[in-house]
Protein backbone atom coordinates (compact mmCIF):
# COMPACT_ATOMS: atom_id res chain seq x y z
CA UNK A 1 0.00 0.00 0.00
CA UNK A 2 2.88 2.34 0.57
CA UNK A 3 4.14 2.65 -2.95
CA UNK A 4 3.43 6.07 -4.42
CA UNK A 5 1.08 5.98 -7.40
CA UNK A 6 1.44 9.62 -8.40
CA UNK A 7 4.48 11.75 -7.76
CA UNK A 8 5.06 15.31 -8.84
CA UNK A 9 8.51 16.80 -8.55
CA UNK A 10 8.98 20.57 -8.39
CA UNK A 11 6.40 21.43 -11.03
CA UNK A 12 6.43 24.95 -12.41
CA UNK A 13 3.89 26.46 -14.78
CA UNK A 14 3.82 30.07 -15.86
CA UNK A 15 1.21 31.93 -17.86
CA UNK A 16 2.98 35.03 -19.04
CA UNK A 17 4.03 36.78 -15.87
CA UNK A 18 1.76 34.75 -13.64
CA UNK A 19 3.38 31.84 -11.92
CA UNK A 20 0.41 29.54 -11.52
CA UNK A 21 2.32 26.59 -10.16
CA UNK A 22 5.48 27.41 -8.29
CA UNK A 23 7.44 24.31 -7.41
CA UNK A 24 4.80 21.82 -6.39
CA UNK A 25 6.11 18.54 -5.08
CA UNK A 26 3.71 15.93 -3.87
CA UNK A 27 3.38 12.21 -3.62
CA UNK A 28 0.21 10.20 -3.34
CA UNK A 29 0.26 6.64 -2.17
CA UNK A 30 -1.66 3.87 -3.80
CA UNK A 31 -5.17 3.42 -2.42
CA UNK A 32 -5.23 6.73 -0.59
CA UNK A 33 -8.01 9.24 -0.66
CA UNK A 34 -6.35 12.62 -0.69
CA UNK A 35 -7.85 16.08 -0.60
CA UNK A 36 -6.50 19.25 -2.14
CA UNK A 37 -7.77 22.52 -0.72
CA UNK A 38 -6.81 26.12 -1.12
CA UNK A 39 -8.21 29.54 -1.92
CA UNK A 40 -9.58 30.35 -5.35
CA UNK A 41 -6.87 30.93 -7.87
CA UNK A 42 -4.27 29.05 -5.91
CA UNK A 43 -3.54 26.71 -8.82
CA UNK A 44 -5.48 23.57 -7.93
CA UNK A 45 -7.12 23.17 -11.28
CA UNK A 46 -3.95 24.12 -13.10
CA UNK A 47 -2.19 21.38 -11.19
CA UNK A 48 -4.86 18.92 -12.34
CA UNK A 49 -4.46 20.11 -15.89
CA UNK A 50 -0.75 19.47 -15.71
CA UNK A 51 -1.15 16.06 -14.15
CA UNK A 52 -3.56 14.97 -16.87
CA UNK A 53 -1.52 16.36 -19.73
CA UNK A 54 -3.78 19.22 -20.79
CA UNK A 55 -0.96 21.64 -19.96
CA UNK A 56 2.70 20.89 -20.20
CA UNK A 57 4.70 21.97 -17.16
CA UNK A 58 7.49 24.48 -17.76
CA UNK A 59 9.70 22.38 -15.57
CA UNK A 60 9.40 19.49 -13.19
CA UNK A 61 8.43 15.88 -13.54
CA UNK A 62 5.32 13.80 -13.03
CA UNK A 63 5.49 10.09 -12.36
CA UNK A 64 2.52 7.79 -12.44
CA UNK A 65 3.14 4.20 -11.36
CA UNK A 66 6.85 5.09 -11.65
CA UNK A 67 6.43 6.01 -15.30
CA UNK A 68 7.11 9.53 -16.41
CA UNK A 69 3.92 11.04 -17.77
CA UNK A 70 4.64 14.74 -18.12
CA UNK A 71 4.77 15.63 -21.80
CA UNK A 72 2.40 12.85 -22.76
CA UNK A 73 -0.85 13.61 -24.52
CA UNK A 74 -4.02 13.47 -22.39
CA UNK A 75 -5.26 10.35 -24.16
CA UNK A 76 -2.00 8.55 -23.46
CA UNK A 77 -2.25 9.43 -19.80
CA UNK A 78 -5.79 8.05 -19.74
CA UNK A 79 -4.50 4.73 -20.98
CA UNK A 80 -2.05 4.63 -18.08
CA UNK A 81 -5.08 4.68 -15.80
CA UNK A 82 -5.40 8.30 -14.71
CA UNK A 83 -8.65 10.14 -15.36
CA UNK A 84 -10.13 13.38 -14.11
CA UNK A 85 -13.37 15.29 -13.87
CA UNK A 86 -13.82 18.95 -14.57
CA UNK A 87 -14.78 21.75 -12.28
CA UNK A 88 -17.27 23.30 -14.67
CA UNK A 89 -19.01 20.22 -15.99
CA UNK A 90 -17.89 19.40 -19.49
CA UNK A 91 -20.74 17.23 -20.57
CA UNK A 92 -21.51 16.27 -24.13
CA UNK A 93 -24.66 18.28 -24.65
CA UNK A 94 -26.10 16.76 -27.78
CA UNK A 95 -25.66 13.18 -26.65
CA UNK A 96 -27.75 11.07 -24.33
CA UNK A 97 -26.72 10.75 -20.70
CA UNK A 98 -25.94 7.09 -21.28
CA UNK A 99 -23.70 7.90 -24.24
CA UNK A 100 -21.94 10.45 -22.08
CA UNK A 101 -20.91 7.59 -19.88
CA UNK A 102 -20.15 5.05 -22.54
CA UNK A 103 -17.60 7.18 -24.35
CA UNK A 104 -15.20 6.92 -21.47
CA UNK A 105 -14.76 3.17 -21.74
CA UNK A 106 -12.25 1.44 -23.96
CA UNK A 107 -14.51 -0.20 -26.51
CA UNK A 108 -13.52 -2.65 -29.25
CA UNK A 109 -15.67 -0.55 -31.59
CA UNK A 110 -13.63 2.57 -31.01
CA UNK A 111 -11.43 1.92 -33.99
CA UNK A 112 -12.60 2.56 -37.51
CA UNK A 113 -12.39 -0.87 -39.11
CA UNK A 114 -13.53 -2.98 -36.14
CA UNK A 115 -16.47 -0.59 -35.70
CA UNK A 116 -17.62 -1.34 -39.21
CA UNK A 117 -16.67 -4.97 -39.64
CA UNK A 118 -16.64 -6.51 -36.19
CA UNK A 119 -20.07 -5.47 -35.08
CA UNK A 120 -20.64 -8.57 -33.03
CA UNK A 121 -17.66 -7.96 -30.79
CA UNK A 122 -18.61 -4.41 -29.85
CA UNK A 123 -22.33 -5.06 -29.63
CA UNK A 124 -21.65 -7.69 -27.01
CA UNK A 125 -19.30 -5.37 -25.18
CA UNK A 126 -21.89 -2.60 -25.30
CA UNK A 127 -24.48 -4.85 -23.74
CA UNK A 128 -22.23 -5.67 -20.83
CA UNK A 129 -21.01 -2.18 -20.24
CA UNK A 130 -24.50 -0.70 -20.46
CA UNK A 131 -25.63 -2.59 -17.39
CA UNK A 132 -22.71 -1.22 -15.48
CA UNK A 133 -23.44 2.27 -16.75
CA UNK A 134 -27.03 2.01 -15.59
CA UNK A 135 -25.89 0.78 -12.23
CA UNK A 136 -23.69 3.84 -11.79
CA UNK A 137 -26.44 6.13 -13.02
CA UNK A 138 -28.84 4.56 -10.60
CA UNK A 139 -26.53 5.20 -7.69
CA UNK A 140 -26.25 8.85 -8.64
CA UNK A 141 -29.98 9.09 -9.22
CA UNK A 142 -29.67 9.70 -12.93
CA UNK A 143 -31.06 6.45 -14.31
CA UNK A 144 -34.35 8.08 -15.28
CA UNK A 145 -32.49 10.41 -17.54
CA UNK A 146 -30.39 7.86 -19.31
CA UNK A 147 -31.91 8.61 -22.71
CA UNK A 148 -32.28 12.34 -22.15
CA UNK A 149 -29.98 14.64 -24.08
CA UNK A 150 -27.42 15.68 -21.51
CA UNK A 151 -28.07 19.36 -22.22
CA UNK A 152 -31.42 19.02 -20.45
CA UNK A 153 -29.87 18.09 -17.12
CA UNK A 154 -29.58 20.60 -14.32
CA UNK A 155 -26.21 21.93 -13.22
CA UNK A 156 -25.95 19.56 -10.28
CA UNK A 157 -26.94 16.59 -12.38
CA UNK A 158 -24.26 17.48 -14.90
CA UNK A 159 -21.79 17.40 -12.05
CA UNK A 160 -22.96 13.93 -11.12
CA UNK A 161 -22.66 12.84 -14.71
CA UNK A 162 -19.03 13.92 -14.67
CA UNK A 163 -18.37 11.68 -11.70
CA UNK A 164 -20.25 8.80 -13.28
CA UNK A 165 -18.14 9.16 -16.38
CA UNK A 166 -14.93 8.97 -14.41
CA UNK A 167 -16.13 6.00 -12.38
CA UNK A 168 -17.14 3.81 -15.28
CA UNK A 169 -13.75 3.83 -16.93
CA UNK A 170 -12.25 1.91 -13.98
CA UNK A 171 -9.02 3.82 -13.71
CA UNK A 172 -6.41 3.25 -11.05
CA UNK A 173 -6.65 6.89 -10.02
CA UNK A 174 -9.26 9.63 -10.38
CA UNK A 175 -8.65 13.33 -9.99
CA UNK A 176 -11.93 14.90 -8.93
CA UNK A 177 -12.25 18.64 -9.37
CA UNK A 178 -14.90 19.77 -6.88
CA UNK A 179 -17.17 16.74 -7.17
CA UNK A 180 -19.88 18.25 -5.00
CA UNK A 181 -20.07 21.82 -6.29
CA UNK A 182 -23.73 22.56 -6.94
CA UNK A 183 -24.91 19.29 -5.44
CA UNK A 184 -27.38 19.26 -2.56
CA UNK A 185 -25.89 18.49 0.88
CA UNK A 186 -27.48 15.06 1.30
CA UNK A 187 -26.32 13.88 -2.06
CA UNK A 188 -22.92 15.45 -1.52
CA UNK A 189 -22.55 13.31 1.56
CA UNK A 190 -23.74 10.27 -0.37
CA UNK A 191 -21.15 10.97 -3.03
CA UNK A 192 -18.40 10.94 -0.46
CA UNK A 193 -19.71 7.74 1.07
CA UNK A 194 -19.69 6.21 -2.37
CA UNK A 195 -16.25 7.56 -3.19
CA UNK A 196 -14.96 6.04 0.01
CA UNK A 197 -16.63 2.79 -0.94
CA UNK A 198 -15.08 2.91 -4.38
CA UNK A 199 -11.71 3.61 -2.91
CA UNK A 200 -11.93 0.66 -0.57
CA UNK A 201 -13.56 -1.90 -2.84
CA UNK A 202 -12.14 -1.08 -6.21
CA UNK A 203 -8.72 0.01 -5.08
CA UNK A 204 -8.91 3.35 -6.83
CA UNK A 205 -6.80 6.20 -5.59
CA UNK A 206 -8.69 9.47 -5.32
CA UNK A 207 -7.33 12.99 -5.39
CA UNK A 208 -10.05 15.53 -4.68
CA UNK A 209 -10.24 19.28 -4.94
CA UNK A 210 -12.97 20.43 -2.61
CA UNK A 211 -14.25 23.54 -0.91
CA UNK A 212 -16.63 21.78 1.47
CA UNK A 213 -14.00 21.37 4.10
CA UNK A 214 -16.13 19.71 6.82
CA UNK A 215 -17.26 17.10 4.36
CA UNK A 216 -13.86 16.47 2.88
CA UNK A 217 -12.09 16.22 6.22
CA UNK A 218 -14.41 13.47 7.35
CA UNK A 219 -13.49 11.15 4.54
CA UNK A 220 -9.97 11.73 3.31
CA UNK A 221 -6.77 10.20 4.60
CA UNK A 222 -4.61 13.17 3.86
CA UNK A 223 -4.94 16.77 2.77
CA UNK A 224 -2.70 19.08 0.77
CA UNK A 225 -3.21 22.81 1.00
CA UNK A 226 -2.23 25.04 -1.88
CA UNK A 227 -1.65 28.75 -1.82
CA UNK A 228 -0.25 30.87 -4.64
CA UNK A 229 1.01 27.88 -6.58
CA UNK A 230 2.71 26.23 -3.63
CA UNK A 231 1.83 23.47 -1.25
CA UNK A 232 1.88 25.19 2.10
CA UNK A 233 0.76 22.31 4.25
CA UNK A 234 0.09 18.63 4.03
CA UNK A 235 -0.82 15.93 6.43
CA UNK A 236 -3.71 14.32 8.26
CA UNK A 237 -6.94 16.35 8.18
CA UNK A 238 -6.85 17.11 11.90
CA UNK A 239 -3.33 18.46 11.74
CA UNK A 240 -4.00 20.56 8.68
CA UNK A 241 -7.11 22.14 10.13
CA UNK A 242 -5.07 23.37 13.06
CA UNK A 243 -2.14 24.56 10.97
CA UNK A 244 -1.64 28.31 11.45
CA UNK A 245 -0.76 29.07 7.84
CA UNK A 246 -3.79 27.22 6.58
CA UNK A 247 -6.09 29.06 8.92
CA UNK A 248 -4.58 32.33 7.81
CA UNK A 249 -4.90 31.88 4.05
CA UNK A 250 -7.89 29.69 3.71
CA UNK A 251 -10.01 28.76 6.66
CA UNK A 252 -10.05 32.14 8.31
CA UNK A 253 -10.08 32.76 12.03
CA UNK A 254 -12.90 30.83 13.55
CA UNK B 1 -34.18 24.12 -72.18
CA UNK B 2 -36.85 23.07 -74.47
CA UNK B 3 -37.86 19.99 -72.60
CA UNK B 4 -38.88 20.73 -69.01
CA UNK B 5 -38.59 17.07 -68.08
CA UNK B 6 -34.96 17.06 -69.17
CA UNK B 7 -34.34 20.09 -67.04
CA UNK B 8 -35.91 18.32 -64.10
CA UNK B 9 -33.91 15.14 -64.67
CA UNK B 10 -30.73 17.17 -64.92
CA UNK B 11 -31.58 18.86 -61.62
CA UNK B 12 -32.22 15.49 -60.02
CA UNK B 13 -28.86 14.20 -61.20
CA UNK B 14 -27.10 17.29 -59.87
CA UNK B 15 -28.89 16.98 -56.57
CA UNK B 16 -27.64 13.40 -56.31
CA UNK B 17 -24.04 14.37 -56.96
CA UNK B 18 -24.24 17.23 -54.51
CA UNK B 19 -26.03 14.95 -52.09
CA UNK B 20 -22.86 12.84 -51.91
CA UNK B 21 -20.80 15.96 -51.24
CA UNK B 22 -23.30 17.07 -48.66
CA UNK B 23 -23.24 13.72 -46.84
CA UNK B 24 -19.47 13.79 -46.78
CA UNK B 25 -19.45 17.30 -45.34
CA UNK B 26 -22.06 16.22 -42.84
CA UNK B 27 -19.73 13.49 -41.63
CA UNK B 28 -16.96 16.04 -41.21
CA UNK B 29 -18.88 19.04 -39.95
CA UNK B 30 -22.14 17.67 -38.60
CA UNK B 31 -20.65 14.80 -36.67
CA UNK B 32 -17.06 15.80 -36.00
CA UNK B 33 -17.21 19.59 -36.17
CA UNK B 34 -14.47 19.84 -38.76
CA UNK B 35 -15.03 23.03 -40.73
CA UNK B 36 -13.87 21.71 -44.07
CA UNK B 37 -14.18 24.53 -46.57
CA UNK B 38 -12.12 22.64 -49.10
CA UNK B 39 -14.91 20.58 -50.58
CA UNK B 40 -14.42 22.16 -54.00
CA UNK B 41 -10.76 21.10 -54.01
CA UNK B 42 -11.46 17.43 -53.52
CA UNK B 43 -14.48 17.57 -55.80
CA UNK B 44 -12.25 19.05 -58.48
CA UNK B 45 -9.50 16.52 -57.93
CA UNK B 46 -11.95 13.67 -58.35
CA UNK B 47 -13.34 15.21 -61.51
CA UNK B 48 -9.96 15.89 -63.06
CA UNK B 49 -8.55 12.49 -62.23
CA UNK B 50 -11.54 10.92 -63.93
CA UNK B 51 -11.24 13.22 -66.91
CA UNK B 52 -7.53 12.60 -67.41
CA UNK B 53 -7.88 8.86 -66.97
CA UNK B 54 -10.84 8.81 -69.31
CA UNK B 55 -8.64 10.49 -71.91
CA UNK B 56 -6.27 7.56 -71.50
CA UNK B 57 -9.20 5.25 -72.28
CA UNK B 58 -9.58 3.68 -68.88
CA UNK B 59 -13.07 2.55 -67.86
CA UNK B 60 -15.05 4.53 -65.30
CA UNK B 61 -14.72 1.97 -62.55
CA UNK B 62 -10.92 2.29 -62.64
CA UNK B 63 -11.12 6.06 -62.87
CA UNK B 64 -13.45 6.44 -59.94
CA UNK B 65 -11.47 4.04 -57.75
CA UNK B 66 -8.32 5.95 -58.59
CA UNK B 67 -10.12 9.21 -57.82
CA UNK B 68 -11.17 7.84 -54.44
CA UNK B 69 -7.66 6.59 -53.72
CA UNK B 70 -5.85 9.77 -54.71
CA UNK B 71 -8.29 12.17 -53.06
CA UNK B 72 -8.21 10.18 -49.85
CA UNK B 73 -4.40 10.17 -49.83
CA UNK B 74 -4.28 13.90 -50.55
CA UNK B 75 -6.99 14.43 -47.94
CA UNK B 76 -4.96 12.56 -45.34
CA UNK B 77 -1.78 14.43 -46.26
CA UNK B 78 -3.38 17.89 -46.14
CA UNK B 79 -5.13 17.05 -42.91
CA UNK B 80 -1.85 16.26 -41.17
CA UNK B 81 -0.86 19.91 -40.85
CA UNK B 82 -4.30 21.47 -41.36
CA UNK B 83 -6.17 19.62 -38.61
CA UNK B 84 -3.87 21.00 -35.97
CA UNK B 85 -5.56 24.32 -36.58
CA UNK B 86 -8.64 25.59 -34.84
CA UNK B 87 -11.93 25.74 -36.67
CA UNK B 88 -11.76 29.10 -38.43
CA UNK B 89 -8.11 28.77 -39.39
CA UNK B 90 -8.80 25.33 -40.76
CA UNK B 91 -11.59 26.83 -42.86
CA UNK B 92 -9.32 29.47 -44.37
CA UNK B 93 -6.59 26.93 -45.03
CA UNK B 94 -8.99 24.66 -46.83
CA UNK B 95 -10.40 27.47 -48.99
CA UNK B 96 -6.84 28.28 -49.95
CA UNK B 97 -6.17 24.69 -50.81
CA UNK B 98 -9.09 24.77 -53.24
CA UNK B 99 -7.87 27.98 -54.85
CA UNK B 100 -4.31 26.72 -55.17
CA UNK B 101 -5.49 23.51 -56.78
CA UNK B 102 -7.57 25.52 -59.22
CA UNK B 103 -4.62 27.76 -60.10
CA UNK B 104 -2.42 24.75 -60.70
CA UNK B 105 -4.98 23.24 -63.04
CA UNK B 106 -5.45 26.58 -64.83
CA UNK B 107 -1.77 27.10 -65.41
CA UNK B 108 -0.58 23.62 -66.23
CA UNK B 109 -1.93 23.10 -69.69
CA UNK B 110 -0.08 19.87 -70.34
CA UNK B 111 -1.81 18.29 -67.38
CA UNK B 112 -5.44 19.18 -67.75
CA UNK B 113 -5.98 21.55 -70.62
CA UNK B 114 -5.52 24.72 -68.58
CA UNK B 115 -8.43 27.13 -68.67
CA UNK B 116 -10.08 25.23 -71.52
CA UNK B 117 -10.50 22.17 -69.39
CA UNK B 118 -11.08 18.68 -70.66
CA UNK B 119 -13.93 17.62 -72.86
CA UNK B 120 -15.15 14.36 -74.27
CA UNK B 121 -15.10 12.50 -70.98
CA UNK B 122 -16.68 9.11 -71.55
CA UNK B 123 -19.76 8.48 -69.45
CA UNK B 124 -19.71 5.54 -67.09
CA UNK B 125 -22.39 3.48 -68.72
CA UNK B 126 -22.68 3.57 -72.48
CA UNK B 127 -25.57 1.60 -73.86
CA UNK B 128 -25.85 2.11 -77.59
CA UNK B 129 -29.15 3.17 -79.12
CA UNK B 130 -30.55 5.14 -76.21
CA UNK B 131 -32.13 8.54 -76.54
CA UNK B 132 -30.70 11.43 -74.60
CA UNK B 133 -33.49 11.27 -72.05
CA UNK B 134 -32.98 7.55 -71.46
CA UNK B 135 -29.29 8.11 -71.01
CA UNK B 136 -30.11 10.70 -68.37
CA UNK B 137 -32.23 8.18 -66.53
CA UNK B 138 -29.40 5.64 -66.61
CA UNK B 139 -27.10 8.31 -65.21
CA UNK B 140 -29.54 9.11 -62.45
CA UNK B 141 -29.77 5.44 -61.56
CA UNK B 142 -25.98 5.25 -61.32
CA UNK B 143 -25.64 8.44 -59.28
CA UNK B 144 -28.39 7.51 -56.87
CA UNK B 145 -27.14 4.00 -56.30
CA UNK B 146 -23.79 5.50 -55.32
CA UNK B 147 -25.54 8.11 -53.19
CA UNK B 148 -27.41 5.36 -51.36
CA UNK B 149 -24.20 3.42 -50.78
CA UNK B 150 -22.55 6.55 -49.39
CA UNK B 151 -25.55 7.21 -47.21
CA UNK B 152 -25.43 3.75 -45.71
CA UNK B 153 -21.69 3.93 -45.16
CA UNK B 154 -22.11 7.18 -43.26
CA UNK B 155 -25.06 5.88 -41.27
CA UNK B 156 -23.05 2.79 -40.41
CA UNK B 157 -20.10 4.87 -39.29
CA UNK B 158 -22.07 7.18 -37.05
CA UNK B 159 -24.11 4.45 -35.42
CA UNK B 160 -21.14 2.64 -33.95
CA UNK B 161 -19.03 3.45 -30.89
CA UNK B 162 -16.71 5.04 -33.42
CA UNK B 163 -19.42 7.47 -34.41
CA UNK B 164 -20.08 8.19 -30.77
CA UNK B 165 -16.47 9.26 -30.39
CA UNK B 166 -16.83 11.54 -33.39
CA UNK B 167 -19.75 13.20 -31.63
CA UNK B 168 -17.69 13.44 -28.47
CA UNK B 169 -15.02 15.28 -30.43
CA UNK B 170 -17.69 17.58 -31.82
CA UNK B 171 -19.06 18.35 -28.37
CA UNK B 172 -15.81 18.70 -26.49
CA UNK B 173 -12.35 17.81 -27.71
CA UNK B 174 -10.83 18.03 -24.27
CA UNK B 175 -13.25 15.49 -22.87
CA UNK B 176 -12.51 13.19 -25.79
CA UNK B 177 -8.80 13.34 -25.17
CA UNK B 178 -9.10 13.13 -21.38
CA UNK B 179 -11.04 9.95 -21.82
CA UNK B 180 -8.40 8.33 -23.94
CA UNK B 181 -9.38 9.17 -27.48
CA UNK B 182 -6.67 10.23 -29.86
CA UNK B 183 -8.59 13.17 -31.27
CA UNK B 184 -6.10 13.91 -34.01
CA UNK B 185 -6.24 10.37 -35.34
CA UNK B 186 -10.02 10.39 -35.49
CA UNK B 187 -10.03 13.71 -37.27
CA UNK B 188 -7.61 12.47 -39.90
CA UNK B 189 -9.68 9.37 -40.49
CA UNK B 190 -12.89 11.35 -40.88
CA UNK B 191 -11.20 13.83 -43.14
CA UNK B 192 -9.87 11.02 -45.29
CA UNK B 193 -13.25 9.37 -45.62
CA UNK B 194 -14.87 12.73 -46.39
CA UNK B 195 -12.28 13.54 -49.03
CA UNK B 196 -12.67 10.15 -50.64
CA UNK B 197 -16.42 10.68 -50.91
CA UNK B 198 -15.93 14.13 -52.39
CA UNK B 199 -13.52 12.64 -54.90
CA UNK B 200 -16.11 10.06 -55.84
CA UNK B 201 -18.70 12.80 -56.29
CA UNK B 202 -16.26 14.66 -58.53
CA UNK B 203 -15.68 11.54 -60.53
CA UNK B 204 -19.42 11.10 -61.06
CA UNK B 205 -19.74 14.75 -61.95
CA UNK B 206 -17.05 14.56 -64.64
CA UNK B 207 -18.48 11.52 -66.34
CA UNK B 208 -21.97 12.99 -66.09
CA UNK B 209 -21.38 16.32 -67.79
CA UNK B 210 -18.55 15.17 -70.05
CA UNK B 211 -16.73 18.50 -70.10
CA UNK B 212 -14.99 20.14 -67.19
CA UNK B 213 -13.00 23.30 -66.76
CA UNK B 214 -11.49 25.02 -63.73
CA UNK B 215 -14.29 27.58 -63.53
CA UNK B 216 -16.73 24.89 -62.46
CA UNK B 217 -14.88 24.49 -59.18
CA UNK B 218 -15.01 27.96 -57.71
CA UNK B 219 -15.25 28.25 -53.90
CA UNK B 220 -19.00 28.71 -54.43
CA UNK B 221 -19.23 24.94 -54.80
CA UNK B 222 -18.01 24.61 -51.24
CA UNK B 223 -20.46 27.19 -49.97
CA UNK B 224 -23.35 25.58 -51.77
CA UNK B 225 -22.52 22.28 -50.08
CA UNK B 226 -22.33 24.04 -46.73
CA UNK B 227 -25.72 25.56 -47.37
CA UNK B 228 -27.11 22.13 -48.05
CA UNK B 229 -25.83 20.73 -44.78
CA UNK B 230 -26.92 23.71 -42.71
CA UNK B 231 -30.37 23.82 -44.26
CA UNK B 232 -30.97 20.11 -44.14
CA UNK B 233 -29.69 19.61 -40.63
CA UNK B 234 -26.16 18.93 -39.48
CA UNK B 235 -25.64 15.48 -37.97
CA UNK B 236 -28.55 14.04 -39.88
CA UNK B 237 -27.64 12.24 -43.09
CA UNK B 238 -31.16 12.31 -44.48
CA UNK B 239 -31.22 16.00 -43.71
CA UNK B 240 -28.03 16.51 -45.68
CA UNK B 241 -29.62 14.85 -48.71
CA UNK B 242 -32.81 16.85 -48.22
CA UNK B 243 -30.69 19.99 -48.09
CA UNK B 244 -29.06 19.04 -51.38
CA UNK B 245 -32.47 18.69 -52.99
CA UNK B 246 -33.69 21.96 -51.56
CA UNK B 247 -30.74 24.07 -52.56
CA UNK B 248 -30.59 22.53 -56.00
CA UNK B 249 -34.35 22.94 -56.36
CA UNK B 250 -34.27 26.59 -55.34
CA UNK B 251 -31.43 27.36 -57.68
CA UNK B 252 -33.14 25.71 -60.59
CA UNK B 253 -36.55 27.11 -59.84
CA UNK B 254 -35.30 30.65 -59.42
CA UNK B 255 -33.45 30.27 -62.71
CA UNK B 256 -36.72 29.30 -64.36
CA UNK B 257 -38.95 31.86 -62.74
CA UNK B 258 -36.72 34.82 -63.22
CA UNK B 259 -37.85 34.87 -66.85
CA UNK B 260 -41.45 35.29 -65.82
CA UNK B 261 -40.93 37.94 -63.20
CA UNK B 262 -40.79 41.62 -63.95
CA UNK B 263 -38.71 43.07 -61.20
CA UNK B 264 -36.73 46.27 -61.06
CA UNK B 265 -33.54 44.37 -60.36
CA UNK B 266 -31.25 42.06 -62.19
CA UNK B 267 -32.94 38.66 -62.15
CA UNK B 268 -29.58 36.94 -61.79
CA UNK B 269 -29.25 38.47 -58.35
CA UNK B 270 -32.66 37.20 -57.43
CA UNK B 271 -31.42 33.63 -57.26
CA UNK B 272 -28.64 34.55 -54.91
CA UNK B 273 -30.86 36.70 -52.73
CA UNK B 274 -33.55 34.09 -52.54
CA UNK B 275 -31.12 31.41 -51.39
CA UNK B 276 -29.59 33.79 -48.87
CA UNK B 277 -32.98 34.68 -47.42
CA UNK B 278 -33.85 31.02 -47.11
CA UNK B 279 -30.62 30.17 -45.33
CA UNK B 280 -30.98 33.09 -42.92
CA UNK B 281 -34.59 32.20 -42.18
CA UNK B 282 -33.73 28.60 -41.43
CA UNK B 283 -30.79 29.55 -39.23
CA UNK B 284 -32.99 32.01 -37.38
CA UNK B 285 -36.00 29.89 -36.74
CA UNK B 286 -34.58 26.40 -36.88
CA UNK B 287 -30.86 26.44 -36.11
CA UNK B 288 -30.73 22.65 -36.01
CA UNK B 289 -31.75 22.50 -39.67
CA UNK B 290 -34.92 21.12 -41.17
CA UNK B 291 -34.27 17.60 -39.95
CA UNK B 292 -32.97 17.66 -36.41
CA UNK B 293 -30.26 15.43 -35.14
CA UNK B 294 -31.77 12.45 -33.40
CA UNK B 295 -30.37 12.19 -29.94
CA UNK B 296 -31.24 8.65 -29.02
CA UNK B 297 -29.64 5.39 -28.07
CA UNK B 298 -28.47 3.57 -31.13
CA UNK B 299 -29.35 0.10 -32.18
CA UNK B 300 -28.64 -2.89 -30.05
CA UNK B 301 -29.80 -1.21 -26.88
CA UNK B 302 -32.17 -3.53 -25.08
CA UNK B 303 -33.34 -1.04 -22.51
CA UNK B 304 -36.90 -0.56 -23.57
CA UNK B 305 -37.93 -0.86 -19.93
CA UNK B 306 -36.64 2.56 -19.06
CA UNK B 307 -38.17 4.29 -22.03
CA UNK B 308 -41.60 4.97 -20.44
CA UNK B 309 -39.90 6.38 -17.36
CA UNK B 310 -37.98 8.69 -19.59
CA UNK B 311 -41.22 10.03 -21.03
CA UNK B 312 -42.46 10.75 -17.53
CA UNK B 313 -39.34 12.63 -16.70
CA UNK B 314 -39.56 14.74 -19.79
CA UNK B 315 -43.06 15.90 -18.94
CA UNK B 316 -41.92 16.56 -15.42
CA UNK B 317 -39.15 18.79 -16.69
CA UNK B 318 -41.63 20.77 -18.73
CA UNK B 319 -43.95 21.29 -15.80
CA UNK B 320 -41.31 22.69 -13.49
Amino acid sequence: MDTPILTAESLVKKFGGLIAINGVTLSIKKGEMVGLIGPNGSGKTTLFNILTGIYKPDSGKVFFNSERIDGLQPHQIYHKGLVRTFQTPRILQRMTVLDNLLISVKNPGDKFLPALFKRRSWLKFENDIRDKALEILEFLGLEKYCYTPAAELSGGQMKLLEIARALISEPSMILLDEPTAGVNPVLANDIYVKLREIKENMDITLFIVEHRIELLMGYVDKVHVMHRGKIIAEGRPDDVINDEDVIKVYLGYV
Amino acid sequence: MADPLMYLLDAVAYAGIFGILSISLNLEYGYTNLANFGKAAFFMMGAYITAIMSGLKYPFIVNSLLAILITSVIGALTSLPALRLKEDFLAITMITLGEVMKLIIKNEEWLAGGVWGISGIASAITIPGLTFRERLIVQIALIYSILIVCYFICELIVKTPYGRILKTIREDEIVASTYGKNVFKYKIQVFTVGSAMSGLAGSLFAQYIGTINPYMFEPTVTFVVWMMVILGGPANNLGAILGAFMVEGIQRASRLFKDYLNLPLDPVNLQVMFTAILVITVIFYRPQGLLKEKIKPYEGSPHKIIAPKFMEVKSWIRRS
